[in-house]
């Protein structure tokens, strides 16, 4: 056995030493091992120093500019696709909403966003600094669950959420919550988030609320994958969506501006060196395939 | 007949549960929208039912693919089931109080601690009370003042919870303290988990009975499953009129939140804990299983999600680390695909090639910065956020959009013009 990892352990030298390393182990092998080393290197908090992004700018602002003690609903669209791209963005908005102590009623209009919500509420709840607010169910916030319907949801609840949901997801009736005093309708609220990684219905799903509220000077901000940014920024640019964080570029600039901070950052960082990677290899791969013509 | 039970059967099921939903035909519009609920549901049903079917078949064939069908129905059936069943709910509850609201955890087991002979003697009390709290749920995280009134930083913490740092607490607790700590750590569980189950739906009860109360502006005695409590009807008055006069409107009990200010009433916490005390089973002493009671109570939780423990377990520890795992290979994948397929030489795979690396680059930030730096200020145009998805690709959208529309609209023209017959020759 000693004499096999010996034997191995020569062979691996003689190869570095006599440059043949690169000669012996297949490409796949090594653009592997470059790919987890990028991405090993965002658990050690590697980040960017970036400008801040325009749009989540603007969506911080329309986030400073709630009113304090009011009420907000927060749309999660995501499932575990989107999680590791949305989760801190949302977590850092409950804090600093908490802290503005505004009351959020959760809803999604994917299956899948009832428990992105619980997730999302769990992590910003166990942050320590964030305990000392103290964080209630029915007090500070509520989760509506699944709105099935997409858009005639959305149309239902504009008028009197009544009409659509009496009770929250867990059978508490909504008028015996506390955080439920004075919201009836959507106009009731200062402002709809909506933190997505899907269309409902072909469009972004806080369209609909938008719409069929369109009386009302409520904001509605949204926060989408980087896959989606195309889906929404016509949105934006028409004004549908008053303003939009793009990806996770904007995610992480949204988290530095809110609260300081950006756990997203790190693995931001480990997504560019995969991005550099795949440039790399397209580059490599047509010079390659060039110079075998050639010859 | 046969025809007509196919048509009735269906039939009279909707009216059924178009009834039980609209409370006898009361506000029917409303309900009318719900069933959306109802038809996704059974449509669910029905798509689960056919591939259950199906994948059966596909089982009692008994070949190689047998065992993937087995996996697919073996997943339906455990799900469902636990779903159905909703098995830990309680648990879930305790889970999310102790989130909510580290303080009871920490105050149960402080008086826990203070009603044992031996560890009443204790001198660092608080401090074994955060550490019996954090044994007893992963979610419990203690606040500054927790910390503060114990007389520890958040690094102290650490050192007592991380069993690494055993050597820096033996000082203030040893082994001996641990093991009988271990004993009085059962107890605090069996009761703030108890307690939880027992009081979350008196206090829902109460909070309700306090509501009406202010809002109707008569305090009648609160009256919990027949169980009248004498005097409380006046304690309640008392103290809402120490805070806000009794309205007959809605907007005082939202302007006043009469529960938490009922709730922290010595008085009103002696009445209920001393009804419930003993109901629990823990094996503590009646004044201590009061105090923890009265502790819960004044937390002011009346609600708490009563989620579905094994459907929530399967998705955070299953569903979601499966997913994500998918969604996380597909970056190999991408690697595959730059190296082997984005091939400029092809027409096709060097369109594919060009816009794939336009899109990556904008995703770069050092290309972002580099464009910044260097680039004089009138060429930042086609660099700067949204140029390309404005000026290039909304125009190319809108091209393709307005080519299909009219392509449609003349196909079917066409068609309609084709079915015509023509003159004396019908074929057409």
């Amino acid at each position: 056995m000693s004499a096999d990892i010996g034997d191995l352990f020569r062979e691996v030298t003689t190869m570095i030493a006599s440059g043949r390393m690169f000669n012996e182990i297949p490409t796949p092998y090594i653009v592997t091992a470059i790919l987890i080393l990028i991405l090993f290197l965002g658990f050690f908090g590697q980040s960017y120093d970036l400008p801040p992004e325009p749009g989540s700018a603007k969506a911080a602002q329309d986030i400073r500019n709630i009113p304090d003690g009011s009420k907000v609903m927060i749309l999660v669209n995501y499932g575990p696709e989107g999680r590791y791209e949305l989760e801190t963005g949302l977590a850092s908005l409950i804090t600093v909403l908490a802290k503005k102590e505004v009351g959020i009623v959760f809803a999604s209009l994917i299956p899948q966003g009832i428990e992105s919500t619980s997730l999302a509420v769990e992590k910003s709840i166990s942050k320590i600094n964030f305990r000392k607010q103290g964080y209630f169910y029915g007090k500070n916030y509520v989760q509506l669950g699944y709105l099935a319907g997409g858009s005639i949801s959305a149309a239902m609840m504009t008028g009197d959420i009544e009409n659509y949901r009496r009770e929250d997801i867990f059978g508490n009736k909504l008028r015996d919550l506390p955080v439920m005093n004075g919201v009836f309708s959507l106009k009731d609220l200062s402002a709809v988030i909506e933190f997505s990684s899907v269309k409902i219905e072909g469009v972004p799903g806080i369209v609909f609320f938008t719409v069929f509220n369109r009386k009302s000077e409520t904001p509605s901000i949204a926060v989408c994958t980087s896959d989606m940014v195309s889906d929404y920024v016509a949105f934006a640019d028409s004004g549908s969506i008053t303003s939009l964080v793009q990806g996770m570029k904007g995610i992480v600039s949204f988290e530095k501006i809110l609260s300081g901070d950006s756990e997203s950052a790190s693995r931001f960082f480990s997504s560019v060196g995969v991005l550099w990677l795949v440039f790399l290899l397209i580059l490599a791969g047509n010079i390659g395939k060039l110079l075998r013509k050639k010859k | 007949m046969e025809r007509i039970i196919k048509i009735a059967v269906p039939i009279a099921i909707i009216l059924i549960i178009f009834l039980i939903y609209s409370s006898c035909c009361g506000n029917l519009s409303s309900n009318f929208f719900r069933w959306g609920e109802i038809v996704v549901v059974i449509s669910l049903f029905a798509g689960v039912s056919q591939l259950i079917l199906r994948e059966s078949v596909k089982i009692k064939k008994l070949n190689s693919r047998s065992f993937y069908s087995a996996v697919t129905v073996l997943a339906f059936v455990c799900t469902f089931l636990a779903g159905v069943i909703n098995y830990r709910s309680d648990k879930f509850a305790f889970s999310n109080i102790v989130r909510e609201q580290p303080q009871y955890l920490v105050e149960a087991a402080h008086i826990v601690i203070e009603d044992d002979k031996y560890l009443r003697k204790f001198p660092a009390k608080r401090k074994l009370s955060l550490l019996m709290a954090s044994r007893i749920s992963s979610y419990f995280v203690p606040t500054d003042d927790m910390l503060k009134s114990s007389g520890m930083s958040q690094d102290d913490y650490r050192d007592l919870i991380n069993p690494r740092f055993l050597k820096v607490t033996e000082n203030t607790i040893t082994e001996a303290d641990r093991d009988y700590a271990q004993i009085a750590q059962k107890k605090v569980k069996i009761t703030s988990q108890g307690t939880v189950k027992l009081m979350l739906p008196v206090v829902k009860l109460i909070r309700e009975w306090a509501y009406v109360s202010a809002a109707s502006g008569q305090t009648t005695d609160l009256n919990i499953n027949g169980k009248f409590f004498e005097g409380s009807g006046a304690l309640l008055k008392e103290e809402i009129e120490k805070v806000a006069p009794i309205g007959n409107s809605q907007e005082t009990a939202g302007m006043v939140d009469v529960y938490s200010i009922i709730c922290k009433n010595e008085k009103f916490l002696d009445m209920i804990s001393e009804n419930y005390a003993q109901n629990i089973g823990s094996g503590l002493s009646e004044n201590a299983e009061k105090l923890i009671i009265a502790s819960f109570v004044k937390t002011g939780v009346t609600f708490s999600p009563r989620m579905k423990g094994v459907v929530r377990w399967i998705y955070r520890y299953i569903y979601d680390p499966l997913f994500s795992t998918f969604m996380a290979i597909l970056a190999f994948f991408m690697i595959i695909a730059a190296y082997r397929h984005f091939d400029l030489r092809k027409y096709s795979t060097s369109v594919i090639t060009v816009s794939s690396v336009l899109v990556m680059l904008g995703f770069l930030p050092q290309v972002q910065l580099f464009f910044i730096d260097y680039l004089p200020l009138q060429w930042h145009g086609p660099v700067s956020t949204g140029w390309m998805m404005n000026y290039f690709a909304m125009p190319v959208f809108k091209a393709f959009a307005i080519g299909t529309g009219t392509g449609v609209i003349f196909m079917y023209v066409s068609r309609y013009w084709r079915s015509f017959p023509r003159g004396d020759n019908n074929d057409r």
